[in-house]
């Protein structure tokens, strides 16, 4: 099963020669704020239809398969969730659930299981719109999951969280990759890429005023490089493969290998 | 264990009523004679209980659906013009001095074409691709705005007589009707809890927006325009029945949210359950509360709505 993009052109945000994504890869679209990567996203999503060009999947033009059909190949997470007032965390994750013909009951118990699956089973009676910004991340991811579609797409899954919970959430999506979900979130932090597994699969797609400027697995040494050129920002050389860091400062070094002991495992 | 207690509590308000609206002042005698209690009870009785159930169902159940469709809780069955459309209807038949068909009095059925007039424009602009639900929002304001200056200049032709009698069908009341009308209003009626709850789970998910709704595998377009048709229907005959009852749509969507917790926002069965009661209950007031003539259910309704829902705002929110 490959997503297949072939000449996208939306005027004045995006410009794509050729994108091919396979099942099973974990993909990281990365670049500075307003480079087009959400839009991208939402293309790949088949949210938005591109002005010229086609976004196809198993050959087949996203828009000609049903919402329906859509639903089971993609499942996509945007950047803001708009969240019903009246839902508890439980209902949140069952109301994702929307694409199976099954009983509320059944929902239910996959819902729980989900929770209980990524440790957040405490908060499943708790209304969705009290519980902590880095908590309501991981029931967002666990929604996304609970729609079993083969591709997840999540924008900017972790911003706006504190380090701690930026960690957890990328811990997560590690977790689903790891399980054989196919991944492909944008950010524009890449440090914490380094999070979701073996380096050496890993890949990353600097996008850069609607180009894709590089396409290299983190693992690339020469990735450093292109990386710098993207965000014009020096990087501190990596000890390892997968372990990056930015130089914010300018001068002082700034190293964040491997927060959590999840990074260049391979 | 709440649920249990709520239930429990309709069904006891429910049976009550109904009871109180087929025996009060039935004196010994007219009960002894079974032929006239039969016609009593069965003819002029029974069927106004089956009205105020029916439309305080369709109202209420409609409101729900309508408050979490435009995810506002001010949405109400008449949101989308529906009643203002069935009002002008009702006027031009009362003032313009229409003919009905059939057995159809020609106040309900200009009222029910002004309905499906008015729902028709509001699907026009729904139905495009792109079309956003504040547009559709926006749509219907625009045809309630448009629909009360035509009743206004309508006003300026009428006589006396019938500027009376448009100014008490605008109060909403449970008519005295015979079968053949509840009959006439149980089509739409049933096909508009039919289309209502079974999109019950899409409704749930639009709660993310339009966009992730899609990408869930909902069918937004479909879904926007079944509910709309199929509220505007049910609405449509209740209106056209017995005029535009006030805030039965709006409290008793709120009134059930508050009584179960917030979680079960759209248990449309329960909203259409508990709407049923409480037009019932509000119509067996109406009946007793002025002693020489029967006051119209839609004050009533509104006298109770009013500061009901402001109780539910002051009353500070519980959660779970």
């Amino acid at each position: 099963m490959t997503l297949h993009l072939l000449c996208i052109q939306q005027p004045g945000r995006i410009s794509v020669d050729e994108l091919r994504i396979a099942q099973g890869e974990c993909v990281v679209i990365c670049g500075p704020n307003g480079s087009g990567k959400s839009s991208l996203l939402r293309l790949m999503a088949g949210i938005d239809r591109p002005a010229s060009g086609q976004v196809t999947w198993q050959g087949k033009a996203l828009h000609s398969w049903s919402t329906a059909e859509r639903a089971a190949h993609l499942a996509w997470l945007p950047q803001r969730s708009s969240l019903s007032p009246a839902w508890t965390v439980e209902t949140l994750v069952m109301s994702a659930r929307y694409r199976f013909l099954e009983s509320e009951q059944v929902s239910q118990e996959h819902a729980r299981a989900l929770l209980e699956q990524f440790g957040l089973g405490h908060l499943r009676g708790k209304m969705a719109s009290n519980i902590s910004g880095g908590e309501l991340q991981r029931v967002l991811i666990v929604s996304l999951v609970a729609q079993q579609s083969q591709f997840l797409l999540l924008d900017e899954p972790a911003n706006h969280l504190d380090p701690q919970h930026q960690i957890n959430t990328y811990q997560a999506l590690s977790k689903v990759w790891q399980a054989g979900q196919t991944v492909l979130l944008v950010s524009h932090d890449v440090r914490l890429a380094q999070l979701l597994g073996d380096p050496a699969r890993v890949r990353l797609l600097g996008i850069k005023e609607g180009r894709c400027v590089f396409d290299l697995k983190l693992a690339d040494p020469q990735l450093e490089q292109h990386l710098e050129q993207l965000y014009e920002v020096p990087l501190v050389p990596r000890q390892e493969p997968g372990g990056l860091s930015l130089d914010l400062s300018g001068k002082q070094q700034y190293p964040l290998s491997n927060p959590g002991g999840h990074g260049g495992s391979a | 264990m709440r649920r249990w207690v709520f239930f429990a509590a309709l069904l006891l308000v429910g049976l009550g009523c109904t009871l109180i609206q087929l025996f009060s002042g039935l004196t010994p005698e007219s009960l002894a004679r079974p032929e006239l209690r039969a016609f009593i009870l069965t003819e002029l009785r029974l069927p106004r209980v089956l009205v105020a159930l029916l439309v305080g169902s369709t109202l209420s159940v409609v409101g729900g659906a309508f408050q979490a469709l435009f995810r506002n809780a001010l949405a109400t069955p008449s949101t989308v013009g529906t009643t203002a459309g069935a009002t002008l209807g009702a006027l031009a038949a009362l003032i313009l001095d229409l003919r009905g068909l059939g057995g159809v009095s020609a106040v309900t059925l200009f009222a029910f074409i002004g309905a499906l007039l008015a729902t028709s424009l509001v699907l026009s602009v729904a139905s495009r691709g792109r079309a956003r639900l504040e547009e559709v929002l926006l749509a219907g304001i625009a045809i309630t705005l448009g629909a009360g200056a035509l009743s206004q200049g309508l006003h300026l032709l009428a006589d006396q007589s019938s500027l009376f009698a448009a100014a008490h069908w605008s109060l909403g009341q449970l008519p005295q009707v015979g079968y053949e009308r509840v009959a006439l209003l149980i089509a739409p009626v049933v096909i508009t809890h039919g289309l209502l709850l079974s999109s019950r789970r899409g409704l749930r998910a639009l709660g993310w927006g339009e966009e992730r709704a899609q990408s869930l595998g909902i069918n937004t377009r479909r879904l926007r325009l079944t509910l709309l048709l199929g509220g505007s229907l049910g609405v449509g005959a209740c209106v056209a029945l017995c005029g535009p009852i006030a805030f039965v749509g709006l409290l008793v969507p709120h009134l059930v949210r508050r009584a179960l917790g917030e979680p079960t926002a759209l248990d449309l069965g329960t909203i259409a359950l508990s709407g049923a009661v409480f037009l019932l209950a509000s119509d067996t007031l109406a009946h007793f509360a002025l002693s020489e003539q029967e006051l119209p259910v839609g004050v009533i309704t509104a006298g109770l709505g009013a500061p009901a829902l402001f109780l539910l705002i002051l009353r500070p929110r519980t959660h779970q």
